[in-house]
């Protein structure tokens, strides 16, 4: 079901809906999509390059909010578009004369996706992604705990709260057998992996 | 003598002492030899034949580096230990302490001791290097990756359904558009009698909505209210709906007063009193009486009864007066009449009467001068009718009873 998106919503409420939730980050595509993607024709027709870049400019966003450190200089939507018009840039360095000079972007934000991780071709990487996909897969707790933990930086209680846990310990404890649960699975596949 | 790689080790061992590498390796294997020897046994240092100085520096030298010495015995043989070592050591004059052999079974004991416990920390370890194998960052890039893909793929959903959602509208709207415009056309070319049709079945389409579920309540309204009129007088509705509200309340006593006062004020003639003089105990068998509590009334009043009897109350003479009230008040089985008392009592009671009349029920009436206060339980039900005389109903209890009398008085 396709997410309302509130009218009136502000940034840092915005921000504070997906700290509460990753599945708000529906409301936050949604909301700045069409205007960044126009941002980006009046640089580039391409529309699959531009929805790519659309969409890696909003993941950038995404987890800079949930590293829980992050502070927004400009507005969202100035954000987005800085993002989406350096990635284009890039992307595009021949048609620089196209490059748009207007308010819409703030030239300081040089935050990009960092390409680095996606590129490791690492076997322990690629080990522990395919654990964490097979506990994905076996259903229950254990990657949402994982997940919120590791990647959400979310608080044990907080985490106890929405997955409701009756407490912080007992989300440790799980988180703990989830952890060796997910070395083990990491390891062996490792092994095959290098056999 | 010692091997070469006992020698290297020990030479390794001692190679920080000054006082030590003055020696020549000849007499240094010979000290090193009786100190180990010494040291594992746990043989108090006699220091005449070697140098004080020497032992002074072996034991600092080996207080530092115990544990590596102690893995070099462990890495090696026992029997290059027990020839080596020991073998050299019988050609000196501790021979004597080496042949004691519960000494050396300790030293082995004691090496196996070690070794199991370097076993256990070897897999301590092991252990702790493989919940080790996953870091922090390395679990969080692993996340990175999976969750960018998810959301990719999440994202191009988002502009499916949207896009979906646009081709919806769009459509909807061309079609709007082109009904519009048909309807324009239609408008132009066939006058205003087709425009005012097609206002006409759109508001009527509208009228209909509007009145439909209003049609529909009222008459499911109605419906529900022949039903319930169909199945219920009015009269019994409402003593349905009062009974509901007071079924199982114990009932006021005072609403029962006043309401058989009432209609027994109006239809029963005061019955010839006859005064009886309860003690104190009967008193308190009548008083009782008064809680409604009608079964348990009934008994008491039984023994009320065979109380009176024994004291020789003629009932005969108030025969009259009670067939009297039969008559005005009709009444039938299983009906009491009872006056409350607090000082006085007066009992009226006809056995006899009811079954000169075919019936086997009794009557009781308690009446008290001063203060007409009346209880009434009974199967039967009493209305006062049009000339205000009481009729009989076929109602059920006591409550409906009650209620019943609510009802007369509005």
């Amino acid at each position: 079901m396709q997410k309302i998106i509130p009218n009136k919503i502000s940034d840092s409420e915005l921000i504070e809906l997906i700290l509460e939730s990753s599945s708000n980050i529906d409301i936050l595509y949604l909301k700045h999509k069409n205007y960044c993607l126009n941002f980006m024709r009046k640089m580039n027709n391409d529309s699959d390059l531009i929805q790519d870049i659309y969409h890696d400019a909003i993941i950038t966003l995404y987890e800079k909010i949930i590293s829980g450190n992050f502070v927004l200089s400009a507005s969202i939507q100035t954000y987005l578009n800085s993002i989406c018009r350096n990635q284009l840039l890039n992307r595009n360095k021949k048609n620089a004369m196209h490059v748009v000079h207007n308010d819409d972007y703030d030239e300081s934000i040089k935050d990009w996706i960092d390409d680095e991780i996606e590129n490791i071709n690492d076997n322990k990487l690629s080990a522990t992604i395919n654990a964490l996909e097979k506990i994905k897969g076996l259903g229950g707790k254990c990657y949402e705990i994982l997940k919120r933990f590791y990647y959400e930086n979310h608080s044990m209680d907080k985490i106890a709260k929405d997955l409701e846990y009756t407490n912080a310990d007992n989300v440790k404890n799980q988180k703990s057998r989830c952890f060796k649960k997910l070395n083990q699975e990491a390891f062996e596949i490792f092994n095959k992996l290098n056999d | 003598m010692i091997n070469s790689r006992e020698h290297i080790f020990l030479a390794d061992l001692f190679r920080n002492s000054e006082e030590f590498s003055a020696l020549n390796s000849e007499e240094s294997f010979s000290i090193i030899n009786e100190l180990v020897y010494l040291y594992f046994l746990k043989v108090p240092i006699v220091a005449k034949d070697i140098n004080n100085l020497l032992v002074e520096v072996f034991f600092e030298i080996l207080s530092k580096n115990e544990s590596d010495f102690l893995d070099f015995l462990i890495s090696n043989q026992e029997e290059n230990f027990e020839s080596d070592l020991f073998n050299s050591l019988k050609e000196n004059k501790y021979e004597a302490l080496i042949l004691k052999i519960d000494e050396k079974q300790l030293l082995v004991k004691a090496l196996q001791q070690l070794e199991r416990e370097n076993l256990r920390t070897k897999f301590k370890e092991l252990d702790e290097n493989e919940a080790d194998f996953l870091n922090e960052s390395e679990i969080k890039s692993a996340f990175i990756q999976l969750e960018r893909k998810a959301l990719k793929e999440k994202f191009s959903e988002l502009d499916k359904n949207e896009s979906s959602n646009n081709r919806i509208a769009n459509a909807s709207f061309s079609h709007h558009a082109t009904s519009d415009s048909n309807s324009f056309s239609e408008h132009s070319s066939s006058n205003k009698k087709s425009f005012s049709v097609f206002n006409l079945l759109k508001y009527a389409a509208i009228l209909i909505a509007i009145i439909l579920p209003f049609y529909f309540i009222n008459n499911w309204n109605a419906n529900k209210n022949q039903v319930s009129k169909k199945n219920h007088p009015k009269e019994k509705e409402k003593i349905d709906s009062i009974i509901s509200n007071k079924i199982n309340k114990s009932i006021p006593e005072e609403i029962i007063d006043i309401k058989l006062e009432k209609i027994l004020q109006a239809n029963v003639k005061v019955i010839e009193k006859e005064s009886f003089g309860f003690s104190s105990k009967d008193k308190n068998i009548s008083l009782e009486i008064s809680v409604l509590d009608f079964e348990e009334a009934h008994q008491k009043l039984k023994k009320l009864e065979a109380l009176i009897k024994k004291k020789g109350v003629n009932f005969e003479k108030h025969k009259t007066q009670l067939k009297e009230l039969n008559k005005k008040i009709k009444l039938h089985s299983n009906r009491y009449i009872f006056d409350l008392e607090k000082e006085k009592c007066k009992l009226y009671i006809d056995s006899k009467f009811h079954k000169e009349n075919g019936s086997e029920s009794k009557i009781y009436f308690l009446e008290d001068g001063n203060s007409k206060n009346y209880y009434l339980k009974t199967l039967d039900y009493y209305n006062l009718n049009s000339s205000n005389k009481l009729e009989k109903l076929n109602l059920i209890n006591d409550i409906d009873i009650i209620e019943k009398l609510d009802l007369l008085e509005e």
